[in-house]
């Protein structure tokens, strides 16, 4: 029963890749067939000019630089997002001060104005400053949506953090250093990297706010992707590469962080032997 | 038959025959004289003045003010345009076509040149008018903004007319200018010089020659029964429940739709029945504002009673005459083309004559699409444009990125290798250019070149868009109670 399960959700979960795969490979594929009734590389032998794949794969294309930025501006803005929302969350978790429903609301407030009022605004802002259409101007961007889910996330995780152990492990003698290292990242590691792998995500699918800040200059593969698909038309073989090549990153990064994700954290090992 | 919307279209008629010759391989079967009229140097006239309020770069604004009051040589502008070295190209990024095309054939000529290309790929026009528009909220003026070149048309270009945000009337003075009709004096420079009843004042030039054509699913209709008028395709409808839809307004393709039946319709109306004085069909080429309410209702009602009729039998109505049902009305050109693709309708149209063709060969369309003649005498031509910004960081290279582009070269492996059709005026090329134009056309699938210019006819001023699509979002969309007359009244009154 339990392997029925586990199958069954093999399935839902791989069968959107499935019809992606199936979909980049197609040259003409319509409703009602099932299958495409002619595949990519029966046509590109004919084709005057790059189809499918062999587009993707161009330099015209420029779906590589696409990706590699897309992946350097989730990076960048997951690490700047961490670094500004975690102490933000800490003290929200376990402080108690007036103004504290205040400063939450404001940290929750990207999340209850548009995106587009927001890039608009801060298109004109990124001019004035000079970053308009740089990478890390569309990063600093980034970091102001993404800021919500990180809080929330952190806030929750941080939560679950009992300060008795750390003041234990003060009483006998560990610097603050030591507790982080050894005590509150070990035991939060999993919350933060589900936390990462959100504002990784958000970030790599953000279209308005990239195109207003970047001026378009900053293409990632979102953009490319939205450029194709924003009228409404079919899942033709190019959008469909493009699709699978914007799930890559954040299927990698879930492989990669899956140990961090279902560790549960022994203290006593975690303890400095001394 | 065909001929009695032209009595009524005096001055559409006139204007459609130049028009006509506008348009992709339209002459080129035909004799021709071989004359180019030669290059008047234009006369050392007084520019206009850039917006002052903007942060103008000193040497860039010297060299407009040369340029465009003619005392500045070519050579000059190239020169300056190497120095600057670079210039960026906003373009809508979708197509996988274009996009090869600039890579392939742009980039490496302007290079020889010593001028990279950067073409900047948006998921839509809308977006380079944006950065236009907040770089000049910032204050950046000639020389200090990001956007070199824009294609543009319609209300993008209209934005940033009122904004006074355009370089200025350049158009006439690049060399390429020879191979365009632009004297205003000159009935065949309306299509050059007006962007869908926007007058262009020459600060922008013609770069895609768009005309509004059909295709069927020959699979399932067979081209014998295909509509050639609007009165054909409401008898199909009820023949065919279903198997019809148009894309809804605002969208360019749809608004196209419903203005071509508006014309249609009113000319039928008129033609039917001696209305005394009822406006003449002429009042579609014109400002909309210039004509009382009643007028505009009358001129627009048939038209729109044609639309609701035919709801009942389009896709997802209910196919019973005067209950409308649930009609499907696609977002976007593409979904009207994936819905012949998936063959739940039989008819679609698009911009570019050799759509058809193109989307044939992606795979997009079956091999059994034809092109059809739909609507007689009313396949709207028009073109779209190149715009400098008035705050373009290279004005130099964007002047020569535009001449390029309006090269007989760049313009013929436009058309062959991506099918877009060429915008030069054709009258202007040799008997030599125009065979090699037509070697080089891609296969129109049905209909042929005759075809297109016999039946080729003016676009609407650009004042209707607007009312249409709100009329259409009240009357069609939204099933209003009121009586047509007196949502036009309100349309009009709260603009």
């Amino acid at each position: 029963m339990a392997r029925a399960w586990r199958w069954g959700w093999a399935m839902v979960a791989t069968l959107p890749f499935v019809a992606l795969v199936v979909a980049s490979l197609a040259f003409r594929w319509t409703w009602p067939d099932l299958l495409p009734t002619q595949w990519w590389w029966e046509a590109r032998q004919t084709a005057r000019l790059p189809i499918g794949w062999d587009y993707v794969a161009s330099t015209a294309s420029r779906a590589l630089p696409a990706l590699l930025t897309s992946v350097a501006i989730a990076t960048a803005v997951t690490a700047l997002g961490l670094a500004v929302a975690w102490p933000a969350a800490r003290v929200l978790a376990h402080e108690r001060f007036r103004g504290r429903q205040a400063v939450e609301l404001v940290l929750l407030a990207p999340l209850v104005v548009p995106e587009l009022a927001v890039a608009l605004g801060l298109a004109v802002s990124a001019v004035q400053l000079g970053v308009a259409g740089t990478w890390w101007g569309v990063v600093a961007a980034h970091v102001v949506p993404t800021l919500p889910y990180l809080v929330r996330t952190l806030a929750a995780v941080e939560q679950g953090f009992d300060r008795d152990v750390a003041d234990a492990a003060r009483v006998h003698g560990a610097d603050a250093w030591a507790v982080f290292w050894y005590l509150r990242l070990p035991l939060l590691a999993p919350g933060v990297a589900a936390a990462a792998l959100f504002a990784f995500l958000l970030s790599a699918h953000l279209v308005v706010l990239t195109v207003l800040v970047g001026q378009g200059r900053v293409e990632t593969t979102a953009v490319q992707l939205f450029a194709r698909l924003g009228g409404g038309a079919a899942l033709d073989p190019v959008s469909a590469a493009l699709a699978l090549l914007l799930t890559l990153p954040g299927v990698l990064l879930l492989v990669l962080l899956d140990g961090v994700l279902r560790r549960r954290v022994d203290l006593r090992g975690a303890v400095p032997r001394t | 038959m065909v001929k009695r919307r032209h009595v009524l279209l005096p001055r559409a008629w006139a204007l459609s025959s130049v028009l006509s010759a506008a348009l992709v391989g339209v002459a080129l079967a035909q004799a021709a004289s071989d004359a180019i009229p030669a290059v008047t140097p234009a006369a050392v006239t007084t520019v206009p003045a850039l917006r002052a309020d903007l942060d103008h770069d000193a040497s860039a604004v010297a060299l407009r003010d040369a340029f465009l009051g003619g005392s500045l040589d070519w050579n000059d502008v190239v020169e300056r345009a190497r120095t600057e070295g670079v210039v960026r190209w906003y373009h809508w990024g979708g197509s996988e076509e274009l996009n090869t095309w600039i890579d392939a054939v742009v980039v490496p000529a302007l290079a020889v040149e010593g001028i990279r290309v950067a073409s900047v790929r948006l998921p839509a026009t809308r977006d380079a008018v944006d950065v236009v528009l907040a770089e000049a909220a910032a204050g950046r003026g000639l020389g200090r903004g990001s956007v070199d070149l824009i294609w543009i048309n319609g209300d993008n270009f209209r934005t940033l007319a009122q904004a006074d945000l355009l370089f200025g009337p350049f158009a006439d003075r690049v060399p390429n200018a020879a191979w365009y009709a632009l004297d205003p004096a000159d009935p065949a420079a309306a299509i050059n010089l007006f962007d869908l009843g926007t007058p262009t004042l020459l600060r922008s030039i013609p770069w895609f020659a768009g005309q509004y054509v059909c295709y069927v699913d020959t699979a399932r209709l067979p081209l014998e029964r295909a509509p050639r008028n609007h009165a054909d395709l409401a008898e199909l409808a009820r023949e065919r429940p279903g198997r019809f839809t148009y894309v809804r307004p605002p969208d360019y393709i749809g608004t196209a739709f419903v203005q071509q039946a508006v014309v249609a319709l009113y000319a039928d109306a008129v033609a039917g029945a001696a209305v005394g004085a009822a406006p003449t069909l002429d009042a579609f080429l014109n400002d909309a504002a210039g004509l009382a309410a009643d007028d505009v209702a009358r001129l627009l009602e048939p038209g729109f009673a044609y639309l609701r009729t035919l709801e009942p039998f389009l896709l997802g109505g209910s196919g019973t005459e005067g209950v409308r049902g649930a009609p499907v009305y696609p977002p976007s050109a593409a979904a009207w083309e994936r819905l012949v693709a998936s063959g739940e309708i039989d008819l679609a149209c698009e911009d570019n004559v050799f759509h058809a063709q193109s989307a044939v060969e992606r795979g997009r369309l079956p091999e059994s699409v034809r092109t059809i003649v739909f609507p007689e005498g009313a396949m709207r031509v028009n073109k779209s444009f190149l715009a400098i910004p008035a705050n373009a960081p290279n004005p130099a290279a964007a002047l020569v990125l535009a001449d390029h582009l309006s090269s007989f070269e760049s313009h013929v492996s436009k058309l062959e290798l991506i099918g877009y059709p060429i915008a030069l005026d054709l009258p202007r090329l040799t008997s030599e250019q125009r065979a090699v134009a037509l070697a080089a056309s891609p296969e129109l699938r049905g209909i042929d070149y005759d075809d297109l210019a016999e039946h080729a006819a003016p676009d609407m001023h650009a004042s209707w868009v607007p009312l249409i699509d709100r009329l259409w979002e009240r009357w069609i969309a939204g099933e209003s109670p009121l009586a047509f007359g007196d949502l036009v009244a309100n349309l009009l009154a709260a603009p």
